[in-house]
């Protein structure tokens, strides 16, 4: 009779919401930059803030959020195990580069929204 | 051989009669009783039945309209009937046509691919159809009536205020919306769900086929999309029905807050139509090309990629609207940058054909899949155009938009659908579609989608505003118009040829072609009514290749749960990222209960927007009924013990608590509630950015006095505390309890009263719904708070009868654990809404 152990050898198992949210870092972050920098930006413009608080705004979240996704890229393997991922023999590999491709991606995007920092008046009415 | 015999969970050859016995459990009711049927491969055929019929009416409704704009100055159609019949096309296209289309292939597909006996919520499924069906069909046939909203898809405000609209015309489109949100939210938790847990052992999250993975996005996207746009259509609705003035500028509304929450689901929408597609494209090319996708990650992060930046667009849809720079930037950009994911899917699918060296084999599948990439890539370019702001300043409007969004839904929904008929046919009905006549409708399809939309671009350009119903002769439009309208025919001319083949190929006796593609994924394994006979141990992604005896060991018995051993429907649930198998699943068969649910549900909205409300409430509570006896029957307890599945593996036939599929499902369900809370929230700081004059304590009467929303806090504190002491008290199993059910019955009360009071607190203010849009959004949140707390006693009610009957003990809870759940984010959402009702106003007045 086969054993349940040549299907399912006993290991650590990696835990389910940390691997979702290791897995989805990058653009969980990159939400964060988006909320507020959006966010941010409208309400100092439509309260009639100075433009310069908005792009301050901006920069900031831009700062924080890229500032986060460069580590968690620079300590992956640190990062990984906070998030409940089994240590290397028995680490998924696929797993660990779609986290790092998404960071990475992430990490473009925010530089990407961010840089339409100045390019404009930030609170001139576009149309 | 005989050396990997040791490696098959069940090695030895299975008694006689275990497929007789699954052949019974599953069967498929006969004659006019088929409408009582669950099983998702069954009615997934319905549903994508009734999404291709909507798919041709709105189609006819598309050649209705070529046909008034193929000369200038033609009266064919009247402007009010050209007006109705946009509307029409371009919403059942969007809510009729594609997304259910897309989530019947899902729920048709996905149990194939993952070797799941079912989805886990098989009767949700036929619900969510059956309301579809019925809501689908009587929104579409407003347009014999002329009574059809004449709106546009998206319906905007002011316009579709009552003063602007009369008539009942805009509220069969809330109507209709309300279905298709209804159906989308259930599928999205059997796709969810379904997806994380009923995959086959040993099939990890990332062995999980492409379909699969954007299926998953596809149902999360829905989780945080639809909610927007939900509570749009109820703000809306409430606007026109009791004037509350939410979108009225003069009373401090804006419509702009319609176009921010139509937006916020609209755009993610268009992703939610074209992931799905290209997830078929992914599982289509590597059988074609007979070697593994290229960049299988690379895809996954696409996918996820898109699902996540697609929420960052939204506002290029406002360009024109008057917003700061600094957004038009940061849209403008965002929307060149979502461009990448897609890219990168194409480029690993012309990298697999390439990889191929020549062995890609051009069918009509990959003839659809070709068409899809040159139409798409197309619509891409344009699309990266129109997110230029000023290019888009230019057009807006114009058919320029038109050709636009036509060739990225229809190169990529549309194509991709057809190239799935031709690739999937085999395994759904065990029929092929002519190759020959496949051809056809190809080459039709493509000239002529090409030969009318190609030149829409210069209509557009040339300065034809959308959505007319005729145009004045000699500006430069005539000849433009009337190729277009030539094309539109060409191609319905193929999608006839599609339907004519169809018809005959279903008429013809079935063969049994097994896997005619020869393709590598579990939907080519042998099946039945029960999908496979045994449930194959997964270890690569291709399982077909990499292993060639499957089908036989499969059909043999020899892997996982050969057998029906409780003597009911039931399939394995595995661990959600590892695939472990963890429990039995016991599902529900036929019955009649969720048809009547689904079937009374759409009579209730339906004689609601008619005015005619007894009979309307009468439905409502038929369908209540239906729904309670519905649930009644599940969560049928531990009785069975635990079954051998294999490998020496004994499963429980029971589940609650944290692991179990309903946790699971509630979970999804408070996601959804919580992004309808967030999309509130953004609403009442949105329109107090607009007009705060009208927010209390300046332009509105003062707030009420600090100890009215203490109380209602101290009576939801107390009610969460009551809830959390009944979970603590639930009964041995064959007992029951007193005091349980009293807890629940007070935490019910408290649930009620807190919502009560806070309505009572602002109404003895002297604040009014119908004041302002302060008043409006102070009670709509309670409006809001309010539908939870109606479910909650529902189900806390239901709880306690469960009680009263003795299906309710420590072990056997889930009834009462999920009202539990929901009970503490419901109290969470009730205690936030006092913080941002009674406190925003205080701190930024
Ligand atoms: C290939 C056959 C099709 C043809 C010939 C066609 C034709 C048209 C025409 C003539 C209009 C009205 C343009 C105007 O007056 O502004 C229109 C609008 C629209 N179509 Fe199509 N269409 C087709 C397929 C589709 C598909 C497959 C979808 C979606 C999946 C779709 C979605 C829409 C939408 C959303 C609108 C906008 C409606 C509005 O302005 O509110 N169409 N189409
Ligand atoms: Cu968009």
């Amino acid at each position: 009779m086969p054993k349940r152990n040549t299907f399912f050898p006993p290991a650590p198992k990696p835990s389910t919401t940390g691997t979702l949210v290791y897995m989805l870092f990058g653009p969980l972050v990159w939400a964060v930059q988006f909320t507020l920098a959006y966010g941010g930006h409208t309400l100092v413009c439509a309260r009639g803030g100075a433009p310069w608080i908005s792009d301050v705004v901006v920069l900031a979240a831009t700062a924080l959020t890229a500032v986060l996704l460069v580590c968690f890229l620079v300590w992956q393997e640190r990062c990984a195990g906070a998030f409940g991922q089994p240590a290397p023999p028995r680490r998924d590999r696929p797993t660990d580069g779609i986290a790092r491709i998404l960071a990475f991606l992430s990490l473009v995007a925010v530089f990407w929204g961010g840089a339409t920092v100045g390019l404009l008046d930030a609170c001139v009415l576009g149309r | 051989m005989t050396d990997r015999r040791p490696q098959l969970p069940n090695p030895e050859p299975r008694p006689k009669g275990e497929v007789d016995e699954l052949l019974r459990v599953w069967a498929t009711p006969r004659g006019y009783k088929i409408v009582t049927a669950v099983n998702n491969t069954v009615i997934g055929l319905f549903y994508i039945g009734a999404a291709f019929l909507f798919f041709l009416l709105a189609g006819v409704l598309a050649l209705v309209m070529r046909t008034q704009l193929a000369v200038p100055e033609n009266d064919f159609l009247s402007q009010g009937l050209y007006n109705q019949i946009f509307t029409v096309h371009g919403t059942t296209m969007m809510f009729l046509f594609a997304v259910p289309a897309v989530e019947a292939l899902g729920v048709m597909l996905l149990p194939q691919m993952l070797a799941a006996r079912d989805l886990p919520f098989p009767r949700l499924s036929a619900f969510a159809i059956w309301a579809y069906v019925v809501g689908g069909l009587v929104f579409f046939s407003t347009i014999f009536y002329d009574l059809a909203p004449q709106g546009g898809w998206f319906m905007y405000t002011p316009l579709t205020l009552k003063e602007f609209s009369p008539g009942d015309n805009a509220d069969f489109w809330l109507l209709g919306i309300g279905f298709i949100e209804i159906s989308a939210i259930a599928g999205a938790i059997e796709i969810v769900v379904g997806t994380l847990r009923t995959r086959p052992p040993g099939m990890s999250l990332t062995k999980m086929p492409i379909f699969a993975w954007s299926m998953l996005v596809f149902a999360s996207m829905i989780m945080f999309a639809f909610p927007a746009v939900i509570l749009g259509t109820m703000l809306l609705e409430i606007e026109r029905s009791f004037g509350w003035p939410f979108f009225t500028a003069a009373k401090g509304g804006d419509p702009l807050l319609w176009q921010h929450l139509f937006w916020f689901f609209g755009h993610p929408e268009v992703y939610i139509i074209f992931l799905p597609a290209a997830g078929l494209v992914s599982m289509i090319v590597p059988a074609m090309a007979q070697r593994p996708l290229v960049g299988y990650r690379l895809i996954v992060v696409a996918l996820i990629g898109t699902g996540f930046f697609s929420f960052g667009l939204w506002v290029h849809h406002m360009f024109t609207t008057g917003i700061p720079s600094l957004s038009l930037a940061f849209f403008s950009a965002a929307s060149m940058a979502v461009a990448v994911p897609s890219g990168i899917q194409v480029f690993s699918w012309i990298a697999t054909i390439a990889a191929s060296r020549g062995r890609f084999r051009i069918t009509t599948p990959s003839l659809f899949v070709l068409g899809f990439l040159v139409i798409f890539t197309i619509g891409g370019l344009t699309g990266v155009m129109v997110a230029l702001v000023p290019v888009d300043f230019q057009v807006h409007d114009t058919y320029f938009v038109v050709a636009h969004f036509h060739y990225v839904l229809v190169g990529g929904m549309v194509f991709p659908l057809f190239a799935t008929f031709y690739y999937w046919m085999p395994m759904a009905t065990r029929r092929m579609l002519s190759e020959r006549a496949g051809r056809w409708v190809f080459w039709l399809m493509f000239a002529g989608f090409n030969i009318a939309f190609f030149p829409m671009h210069f209509t557009g350009l040339r300065g034809m505003p959308r959505r007319v119903w005729t145009y004045p002769e000699g500006v430069g439009w005539d000849m433009l118009n009337l190729v277009s309208t030539i094309g539109a025919y060409v191609f319905a001319l193929g999608v006839l040829i599609f339907v004519v083949d169809l018809v005959r190929s279903l008429r013809r006796p079935p063969t049994t072609v097994e896997n005619p593609w020869k393709a590598g994924t579990l939907e080519w394994l042998p099946n039945d009514v029960y999908s496979t006979r045994s449930i194959p141990f997964v270890t690569s992604r291709e399982p077909l290749w990499d292993r060639p005896a499957l089908p036989r060991e499969v059909s043999e018995g020899h892997h996982f749960l050969p057998n029906a051993p409780t003597g009911e429907r039931e399939t394995i649930v595995t661990s959600a990222i590892e695939a472990r198998p963890q429990y039995i699943i016991r599902m529900p068969g036929p019955g009649w209960a969720h048809l009547l649910a689904a079937i009374f549900t759409a009579a209730f909205f339906l004689l609601l927007t008619v005015k005619l409300v007894i009979p309307a409430l009468t439905c409502g509570v038929i369908a209540i009924i239906a729904c309670l006896t519905w649930t009644w029957s599940l969560d049928p307890g531990p009785s069975k013990g635990e079954v051998d599945i294999g490998a020496g593996i004994r499963l429980p036939t029971y589940a609650s608590g944290p692991s179990s599929h309903s946790w699971w499902a509630m979970i999804v369900l408070i996601f959804v509630t919580a992004s309808l809370y967030i999309a509130y929230v953004f609403s009442y700081l949105y329109l107090w950015v607009v007009s705060p004059d009208v927010w209390a304590p300046h332009g509105s009467p003062a707030l009420p006095a600090p100890v009215w929303p203490v109380g209602g806090a101290l009576l939801t504190i107390l009610g969460l505390l009551a809830i959390r002491a009944a979970g603590n008290r639930l009964p041995g199993p064959g007992r029951r309890s007193v005091a349980q059910p009293l807890l629940n019955a007070i935490a019910a009360f408290c649930l009620a009263g807190a919502v009560a009071v806070e309505i009572l607190s602002h109404w003895q203010s002297g604040l009014r719904p119908t004041d302002n849009a302060y008043g409006a959004m102070v009670y709509m949140q309670s409006a809001l708070n309010g539908q939870l707390a109606f479910a909650l006693i529902v189900m806390i009610g239901f709880a306690i009868a469960r009680m009263v009957a003795g299906k309710l003990d420590r072990v056997r809870r889930v009834s009462f654990d999920n009202a539990a759940v929901l009970y503490t984010y419901a109290a969470a959402q009730i205690l936030f809404g006092l913080v941002l009702v009674h406190g925003f106003p205080r701190v930024a007045g």
